[in-house]
């Protein structure tokens, strides 16, 4: 049960951290509130788009505003696995020579797996255990990360060559996966400005900690919703099947598997901490709205005449949410 | 489905329960209510039944979706259902201030809400529907109950609210009462006015005296009962003086005020003119035995009006018409034989119907009709104690007059009044089997007689139609 002190706390810290960030990050909102609401889902993100659109200066403004340890991981064809999570390396101590074990990357609060799509599905799936068990396992030993965890991963949709796409299991454990545009005229200008001014980017000051993370993210879990909205995200989920009586045509004709139950576990609870920051005690539709094109949007597997077609998701997703009722 | 039928089962016995109360109201009296046949009571419990059914058979309203859809009217954020969500899961919790403030905060346009949807409004104006359409066949299709199962005070009180007035209604207090309360005597107690109802709703005025004399010319003996009654009240009445003056030793013997003024009421609708000038003299004030001899000769000439006109009604065909004599009296009321009743007296006068006579300090007391008094016809006398009339034809069943209004003063003929029928006049009682003659109208000499009255149009439908129901659609 949280208290009132709690939820007050939870919402000046969400204030500051928003304008913590948009200090060093110009524009993006949309993918700023994706990730904010991640975190408070304890959740993980995809962030796709072209280089040099600021997601790796997202990650680590975040990162800095919430003084949290923050590491930076370059997925490239030749990383192993234990570059991320960590080996058991022989010491010597002059008396006698042991393993132990020496941490990698992954052991973080905040990791940045840039252009994940580079690694080799072998290497790509060491993340899948930290992603979704919150631990690492190396030989008989597992080893707990640290809390808060975000994966925040990107990568390039262009540069197809020489990657790995992400596997649907793997892609399954982001929680989002946002689609980072280009910044608008003004914010580019600004942007222009910021860079080539001054000291250059500054990153912000800490204005939150590791504690307060962590207590929003339990007031998330009190944000209530009502049963009805509940049976309306569950609806909307089972629309994207195509076997779904109530899928749209297009579904029909287009998907080959629709999104699974975490689609519908990772709508809920963004909603809930979309409310949340926005300040409002309660989830509304328009937080489903929100997050339902995140949450769903890499959950798709597209038939062969989706692809072929070249049909994109969020159009589909919009069909569902149009002939969808909520009641 | 246990929840409809359970449903339905209240349904059916609150229905049950509510159709016996109504009967047994009903039978007590303390309701004017009829109640129409079985069929339409199976009705109302089919269609009380049905609808308990459907509406414990339709699932129970969902609260928390039925306050989404008021959220989402509202555009309130969804506070509402979040709000029933968290007292749902009870525990208090500062989320649920925080929800009740911004609920609070903006006025919800509650107009948005309060819209009526056709999908939602269809099952229950469905349901209304029936049970309006079976509450409406239990009150129109319920015909006529035969009056012989049926309690006489609950008619009674049934034709008053009807506005209808009913002669029992009516005092008697005086001699005219006496003669009215007759020929209201002629109906048998308990009596059937099947087409009373009929009668009432057919005429929204009281029929036409002037018609109604032209029908008593052209209808045979029997229809001309009432004359009759003029007659034997007449006859009784003068015997009740003569023997009163018969018994007065001192020759001392006069009419009393009460006594002229019902002779003067008698005397203004007798037929025949010699007969009214000898009743004339009777009123002149002579006393003793010239008094007596002025009544014994009234007397006289009234049994031989009615000699004469049995030798009449037994040779002419019962269609001919009554004399030229009841003609030249140029009344119309007073050619039928209609009589009228007195104004309402203070308790003078004498009553009749039960067979007893009443004279002098004896008719002091105010007496009202009781229909429960056996009939003249029944009881074979007099109904001033006189000697039996000895005519083959009975009385007029279930007939009367009842004065409505003093119209005014014409000349030496009286009070001018208006007067409503009661009953039907050419009605048999329930259980009777109507005389031939009783039926045999003319309908050619009825056509005829409207249209010398020069009634207007409706009118006469509507003495076509009264004429036709009663007659099941003809001769």
């Amino acid at each position: 049960m949280i208290a009132v002190q709690d939820l007050d706390r939870t919402y000046s810290t969400l204030e500051r951290l928003r304008a913590a960030i948009g200090t060093t990050v110009v524009g993006q909102g949309a993918v700023v509130e994706a990730v904010l609401v991640a975190l408070l889902c304890g959740g993980n993100v995809l962030l796709e788009g072209v280089p040099g659109l600021g997601k790796t200066l997202l990650v680590r403004a975040l990162a800095s505003a919430l003084d949290l340890r923050f590491s930076r991981i370059q997925f490239t064809p030749d990383l192993m696995p234990a570059d991320i999570v960590g080996t058991n390396v022989l010491s010597d101590d002059g008396t006698r020579r042991t393993f132990t074990y020496s941490p990698g990357p992954i052991f973080a609060n905040v990791v940045l797996a840039d252009e994940v799509n580079r690694a080799t599905p072998k290497t790509q799936s060491a993340l899948l255990e930290a992603m979704e068990e919150r631990t690492v396992t190396i030989g008989k030993t597992t080893y707990p990360l640290g809390s808060p965890f975000l994966v925040l991963a990107t990568q390039n949709p262009i540069e197809m060559e020489g990657t790995y796409p992400l596997p649907e299991a793997q892609l399954d454990r982001f929680l989002f996966k946002a689609v980072v545009g280009y910044p608008s005229l003004g914010d580019l200008v600004t942007i222009v400005e910021h860079t080539t001014e001054g000291d250059g980017v500054a990153l912000p000051e800490a204005v939150a900690s590791a504690a307060d993370v962590l207590s929003a993210q339990s007031v998330v879990r009190e944000i209530p919703i009502a049963q009805p909205l509940r049976e309306y995200v569950a609806r909307l989920v089972l629309a994207t099947h195509p076997d779904n009586r109530h899928a749209p045509k297009d579904v029909r004709s287009f998907v080959e598997y629709g999104a699974s139950p975490r689609a519908a576990i990772a709508t809920i609870l963004g909603a809930k901490a979309h409310a949340l920051l926005a300040g409002e005690p309660n989830v509304r539709r328009v937080d489903i709205e929100s997050v339902f094109p995140l949450a769903l949007g890499h959950r798709l597997i597209l038939s062969f005449r989706g692809e072929a077609e070249g049909v994109a998701a969020t159009a589909l997703l919009s069909r569902v949410w149009e002939e969808t009722p909520v009641l | 489905m246990l929840r409809g039928v359970r449903s339905a089962g209240i349904a059916f016995a609150t229905s049950i329960a509510l159709i016996l109360m109504a009967a047994v109201a009903a039978r007590l009296g303390t309701m004017a209510l009829r109640l129409g046949p079985s069929v339409a009571a199976l009705l109302v419990v089919v269609a009380t039944t049905t609808v308990g059914f459907v509406v414990g058979y339709a699932p129970r309203p969902d609260i928390a979706r039925l306050l989404l859809s008021i959220d989402l009217a509202l555009a309130t954020g969804e506070r509402l259902c979040s709000l029933h969500e968290l007292r749902s899961r009870g525990g208090a919790t500062p989320l649920e201030n925080r929800i009740a403030t911004k609920l609070l905060e903006t006025p919800p346009a509650w107009r948005r809400v309060l819209r009526l949807r056709r999908r939602d409004a269809l099952p229950w104006a469905a349901g209304g529907a029936a049970l309006g359409l079976a509450l409406f066949l239990s009150l129109t299709i319920t015909p006529p109950v035969p009056a012989t199962t049926a309690d006489p005070g609950s008619q009674a009180r049934a034709a008053g609210s009807q506005g209808v007035p009913h002669a029992s209604s009516v005092p008697l207090g005086t001699k005219g009462g006496a003669v009215a309360a007759g020929a209201r005597d002629a109906t048998p107690s308990g009596s059937a006015e099947p087409f009373g109802d009929a009668l009432a709703e057919l005429l929204p005025a009281p029929p036409s005296r002037g018609l109604l004399g032209d029908l008593g010319d052209a209808v045979p003996a029997e229809v001309g009962a009432p004359a009759r009654d003029l007659r034997q009240s007449l006859s009784d009445y003068l015997s009740q003086l003569l023997g009163r003056a018969e018994a007065d030793q001192n020759q001392t013997f006069a009419l009393t005020e009460r006594e002229r003024e019902a002779l003067q009421e008698l005397m203004r609708d007798v037929p025949t003119s010699s007969l009214r000038r000898s009743l004339s003299s009777v009123l002149r004030g002579e006393t003793g035995n010239a008094l007596k001899a002025l009544l014994e000769e009234s007397q006289r000439l009234l049994e031989g009006a009615d000699q004469g006109e049995e030798g009449e009604t037994s040779t002419q065909d019962a269609r001919a018409p009554v004399p030229p004599e009841a003609e030249a009296t140029g009344s119309d009321l007073a050619s039928a034989g209609w009589v009228s009743l007195p104004p309402p007296s203070d308790g003078e006068g004498e009553t009749t119907g039960a067979g007893e006579r009443r004279t002098g300090a004896d008719a002091e007391e105010p007496e009202t009709l009781d229909r429960s008094a056996p009939p003249r016809n029944e009881e074979g006398g007099s109904a001033v104690g006189g000697e039996e009339s000895g005519e083959a034809t009975p009385p007029l069943p279930g007939v009367g007059f009842i004065p409505e209004e003093l119209l005014g003063d014409v000349g030496s003929e009286g009070d001018l009044r208006r007067y409503f029928t009661k009953g039907i006049p050419f009605e048999p009682p329930v259980g009777e089997r109507a005389p031939a003659a009783a039926l045999s109208l003319d309908y050619e000499v009825l056509r005829a007689l409207l249209a010398a009255r020069v009634l207007a149009p409706e009118v006469q439908t509507i003495v076509r139609t009264y004429f036709a129901e009663i007659t099941r659609g003809g001769p």
